[in-house]
């Protein structure tokens, strides 16, 4: 199986990802005008969510739906404000098991891609199994995991990590053949061995890959970390949404969903931001 | 216990002797592009030899099967009598490509320091802040590559190819992106270090007057399918005045050459078309 017909989905290109104004500095007279219109953006964008939520408040009151249906954007709000501690601390453990599986996932995927690039005729038995262990439905294998580890933090990192080195092998795999053949030329021309042209050329050459994986599999990281939760855990945001869920505690229960997008919103910013940092100067 | 004396500490070693070139009968075809038909060349150890044509003759694959990178489908190119790949495995040709390549994420010093980082030179070698003053690059040691102009870029993309003390030189229009002052400052300066170093040096372009200005043999190419359709001896003193009348008469003789050998092609294409 070729490796093109792998995962489409986790092949975005860098260069449309990145594009934007993620690379560089821009210039400081060009900017002003579209900072301008950046601004607006986000205005119209903030306007839009503030109707839609009074939209939703003013429909549930005028319905009358019962709260343990569908609580209003006000019972949401109370239940954040109530429960902040609680969501603070569970918080704290989905982020934990995330970033440990996240961490653990990237660098299997990253010395997966390594091993490959330097061993080519490995490539296509360890992207099948890889492919295998993707392809598994994560909802079929939290539970058999909380079995075998228990309801510690052990199953939470294991399935986070699962979900994140896939996009990360096949993007690394990518970004380490993304060299510009001239520059391959020229190291092959000073006759260079593959691990100076893997030091100097093809790690360097993937960054914008590599930050492509992150964007994909960091948000992903929480969502694992709570699906795996969601199957028995002491603790955590799987955790509070299953108890909110089983004693139809609405209001609670979408407390904690705006906790998770909001960590993964900032998560997959701060690796924008990390992006930008990195790969500033490689254009003008 | 006595300080060293620097200038003398190390013996300078002697610097490889400058190789020979010769190819018997080269072509080279690549899918349905025949880019070289049956050249026949031999460059003497030491020499400047400037190979012009007009653009996408196949002067670019000349160099390229002098490198090694790429292999002649006809005939035979061999270095020293043997194989390019050898003085290539030796680290010693000094490929400077007609695309700048610099790394993007590497300074432009740490680009032009890379093939010394991947090969120590053993004997004593000019500073990489001196190649930067050479190439006038020497305020921009720390910046990235774009934030370099396309002259600039090949200005380091020179640097670099000078940094690595080749007795080869295999340059492919090295100077094509520079405005016409820089050119002939740089060109100057190229010559002097190669009277002093004496590399071998095939010098690829397609402006009649720096080959002749530069080159101690101007060969011209014709259009592709390659082949040599005039070979020059430019027999004049260094420096030399490109606007002199011995000079010009040589860049006659090869703008000549180069139009005699388009004309029968462009009539065989007209022949090809109406087929």
């Amino acid at each position: 199986m070729s490796r093109q017909a792998v995962a489409p989905e986790h092949r975005v290109a860098p260069t449309q990802a990145g594009s934007v104004p993620a690379i560089g500095p821009a210039p400081e007279v060009a900017s002003t005008g579209r900072r301008r219109t950046d601004r607006l953006a986000r205005l119209g964008g903030v306007a839009l969510l503030v109707a839609l939520l009074a939209a939703w408040e003013v429909g549930v009151d005028l319905a009358g739906t019962p709260v343990w249906i569908v609580p209003a954007p006000s019972d949401v709000a109370a239940a954040l404000v109530g429960g902040v501690s609680t969501l603070a601390q569970a918080a704290v453990v989905t982020l934990g098991e995330a970033l440990a599986g996240l961490v653990l996932g990237t660098m299997a995927g990253l010395g997966m891609a390594v091993t490959i690039t330097f061993f080519r005729h490995i490539e296509q038995a360890v992207l099948s199994v890889a492919l295998l262990a993707k392809s598994t439905p994560i909802i079929a294998v939290a539970p058999i995991l909380t079995i075998w580890l228990g309801f510690g933090h052990g199953p939470k990192v294991v399935v986070t990590a699962l979900l994140t080195f896939f996009p990360m092998l096949v993007n690394a795999l990518e970004g380490f053949r993304s060299v510009d053949p001239a520059i391959e030329d020229w190291f092959a021309s000073v006759d260079a061995d593959s691990v100076t042209v893997f030091r100097h050329a093809r790690w360097p050459s993937s960054w914008p890959f590599l930050f492509t994986a992150l964007k994909v599999s960091a948000p992903l990281a929480m969502i694992g970390a709570v699906v795996a939760e969601w199957m028995g855990a002491s603790s955590g945001l799987g955790r509070s949404m299953w108890l909110a869920y089983t004693n139809l505690r609405m209001p609670d229960l979408f407390a904690a969903v705006v906790v998770l997008t909001l960590l993964s919103t900032v998560i997959y910013h701060l690796v924008t931001v990390a992006e930008r940092a990195a790969l500033a100067g490689r254009r003008g | 216990m006595t300080i060293p004396d620097t200038s003398t500490r190390a013996p300078r070693t002697p610097a490889p002797a400058p190789p020979g070139l010769d190819l018997v009968g080269v072509g080279h075809r690549y899918a349905s592009i025949e880019a070289l038909d049956g050249i026949d060349l031999r460059v003497a150890p030491g020499s400047f030899v400037a190979v012009v044509g007009a653009s996408g003759c196949g002067k670019s694959t000349l160099l390229r099967l002098l490198t090694g990178l790429d292999r002649p489908t006809a005939g035979r190119v061999t270095v020293d009598g043997a194989s390019p790949d050898d003085l290539r495995r030796a680290g010693r040709v000094g490929w400077m490509a007609q695309r700048p390549a610099l790394l993007p994420w590497a300074t432009v010093h740490d680009n032009v320091a890379m093939a010394r980082r991947i090969r120590p030179p053993t004997g004593p070698v000019p500073p990489v802040e001196d190649l930067l003053t050479l190439v006038g690059l020497a305020a921009f040691a720390d910046a990235r590559p774009a934030q370099l102009s396309g002259g600039m870029q090949q200005r380091a993309a020179l640097a670099r190819t000078l940094a690595q003390d080749a007795p080869l030189w295999l340059m492919d229009e090295p100077l094509a992106a520079l405005d016409e002052l820089t050119r002939e400052a740089l060109a100057d300066d190229l010559v002097t270090i190669w009277q002093r170093v004496r590399p071998t040096v095939v010098w690829v372009t397609h402006h009649l007057g720096e080959a002749v200005a530069l080159a101690d043999r101007v060969v011209v190419l014709g259009p592709r399918p390659a082949r040599v359709v005039a070979d020059l001896a430019v027999d004049l003193d260094r420096p030399r005045d490109p606007t002199s009348a011995e000079a010009q008469a040589i860049v006659r003789q090869a703008r000549e050459a180069l139009a005699t050998a388009a004309r029968p092609s462009r009539t065989a294409a007209a022949a090809g078309g109406r087929r």
